[in-house]
């Protein structure tokens, strides 16, 4: 029998985040390409802003993970369950 | 300053582009042909002024000063020690009748200038007339039209026109470097009494002739009339109406002309020219702030600034969050001011001849009206600009003195094609010049 490790992340919920997370770079490199047009300055800045973008990204995924977490939360309040099996019962599943 | 060097801080300037620009420079063309002839000059009026235009005159080799008149003793005195060969005069009169002599510097009192002048040509010489031409603008118009008709030489003391800073960057002013200039403020602080002393009571009015309203227009004639010529200078043009005031409010020492003088001077397209003078406050010194939208120039000091001067503007990305920090917060008064203080920038600027200004165009403009009696050729816009910056400061004074907005009239005109003016019909026509 395999030990099943505390935080098991699947990777179903790994291509979600990723997808959340390039979602996110997409939206902030699209903010970067609307100011540089509309402040009328280089276009280098696609590339030397870059550190920018990623912040500006690391904060809409934070926000996005804040938003899904409050959501989560008062789902909860009401007794939803979502039907999604636990990481237990998916790696039981997994044995067989 | 000498010419070699003068031309060596034009720098890049081409001869063509010095033609175009500062065409009273040809004079200087001429001077090989010139080589080995001499003029022979008067001055008429030896005092502090004159002594300084005798410092360049007395070293030129084509000019030899052969008299002096003054109804000051002391003042020829001190002229005879720079040129102890000069005959003195206490009649000018007298020195206009020696036929030996091409031309004259007058450098006078400004209410004598006027019969000084129209006598000297008149007799035939050609006149270097110190700033202001004459007292009134009539009389400014009659010596005008008496260097017309006579075809004599004539000369003001405008010499800024000859320094090299104000030839260059005039260039790049008029090439549009700056940006369209939409305004000029002039200025000239100092903190002083203008006294000179004086060894005898009775001599008061004679030697501290700027301060008496009977012989000058204090500051705006002894002033203004440089700078304001620089301002028609950088906006090519020259203004319709001036209004201003002026008081004595520090010097209350017996003196009649103002020691507080604020001039504004409108243009037809309604940009705008200052002009300012306290003598009782030298903080700020004198400048002539060439003001255009890319750009500001200083020529006094020698400098231009550019606008866009300072760090690089944020990256545009980081520019969007600001404003939309502005937009959440800006409206909330607990958020600090709304405003920042528009203090002048410290913004370095660089220097229009790579240095620090060394000499005015003095000794050049003296060079010049050598030159110019030499080959008996008047130089294009010398005169002109002159007339009109003599105008312009009458003109500023008689708006104050009489309390109300003034149109600068419409008979004061002379044909000078730069500003696009035109004489009134019946008055001498000319060219380029103004003449015939």
């Amino acid at each position: 029998m395999t030990t099943v490790p505390y935080f098991y992340i699947p990777s179903r919920r790994i291509r979600t985040e990723l997808l959340s997370l390039l979602v996110c770079f997409i939206i902030a490199v699209g903010l970067n390409i609307y100011a540089i047009i509309h402040y009328d300055s280089p276009l280098s800045e696609l590339w030397t802003s870059i550190l920018y973008v990623l912040e500006a990204t690391a904060v809409l995924y934070a926000v996005w993970v804040v938003v899904r977490l409050l959501c989560f939360g008062v789902a909860r309040l009401f007794g939803y369950r979502p039907k999604s099996q636990s990481h237990r019962q998916r790696h039981h599943h997994y044995r067989y | 300053m000498d010419r070699r060097l003068f031309l060596k801080n034009l720098g890049a300037l081409g001869a063509t582009t010095l033609a175009a620009t500062s065409p009273w420079l040809r004079t200087f063309a001429s001077v090989d042909e010139s080589a080995g002839e001499r003029c022979r000059l008067g001055m008429i009026g030896p005092g502090s002024r004159g002594r300084f235009l005798l410092s360049f005159l007395a070293q030129n080799p084509k000019c030899e000063i052969v008299a002096f008149a003054d109804i000051y003793q002391p003042s020829l005195e001190e002229a005879l020690a720079v040129e102890p060969t000069a005959k003195t005069y206490t009649d000018y009169r007298k020195l206009l009748e020696d036929k030996n002599i091409d031309g004259v510097v007058i450098a006078t009192p400004l209410n004598t200038h006027y019969q000084i002048a129209m006598d000297a040509m008149e007799a035939g010489k050609h006149v270097y007339c110190e700033k202001a031409i004459a007292y009134t603008m009539e009389e400014t118009l009659a010596i005008y039209r008496k260097h017309i008709d006579t075809g004599r030489i004539f000369f003001t003391g405008q010499q800024r026109l000859f320094d090299p800073r104000y030839i260059k960057v005039m260039e790049m002013v008029h090439q549009g470097v700056f940006g369209d200039i939409n305004a000029v403020h002039a200025f000239w602080n100092r903190n002083g009494d203008w006294r000179r002393e004086v060894p005898s009571p009775e001599l008061e009015r004679l030697i501290n002739w700027r301060l008496y309203s009977e012989s000058s227009k204090g500051l705006m004639t002894e002033l203004a009339c440089h700078q304001l010529q620089v301002g028609t200078w950088a906006l090519g043009n020259l203004p319709v109406r001036v209004m201003g005031t002026g008081a004595i409010t520090h010097w209350k020492d017996g003196r009649e002309v103002y020691d507080n003088v604020h001039c504004i001077y409108e243009f037809d397209d309604g940009r705008q020219m200052t002009y300012a003078s306290v003598i009782s406050n030298k903080f700020y010194g004198l400048e002539e702030q060439i003001l255009g939208n890319l750009g500001t120039v200083e020529p006094e000091r020698g400098k231009f600034y550019f606008e866009d001067y300072g760090p690089a503007p944020a990256p545009a990305f980081v520019q969007m969050l600001m404003e939309w920090e502005d937009k959440i917060w800006g409206a909330n008064t607990f958020a600090g001011s709304s405003w920042d203080p528009e203090v002048a920038r410290n913004n370095p600027g660089e220097y229009i001849l790579g240095q620090a200004p060394e000499t005015d165009g003095t000794s050049l403009l003296t060079e010049a009206f050598v030159e110019a009696v030499c080959t008996g050729k008047q130089p294009p816009r010398i005169a002109e600009e002159g007339y009109y910056a003599t105008q312009l400061c009458l003109i500023g004074h008689e708006t104050i003195v009489q309390g109300k907005p003034l149109t600068f009239p419409e008979t004061m005109h002379i044909d000078y094609e730069p500003y696009k003016t035109k004489a009134p019909s019946g008055s001498p026509k000319g060219g380029e010049n103004g003449r015939n």
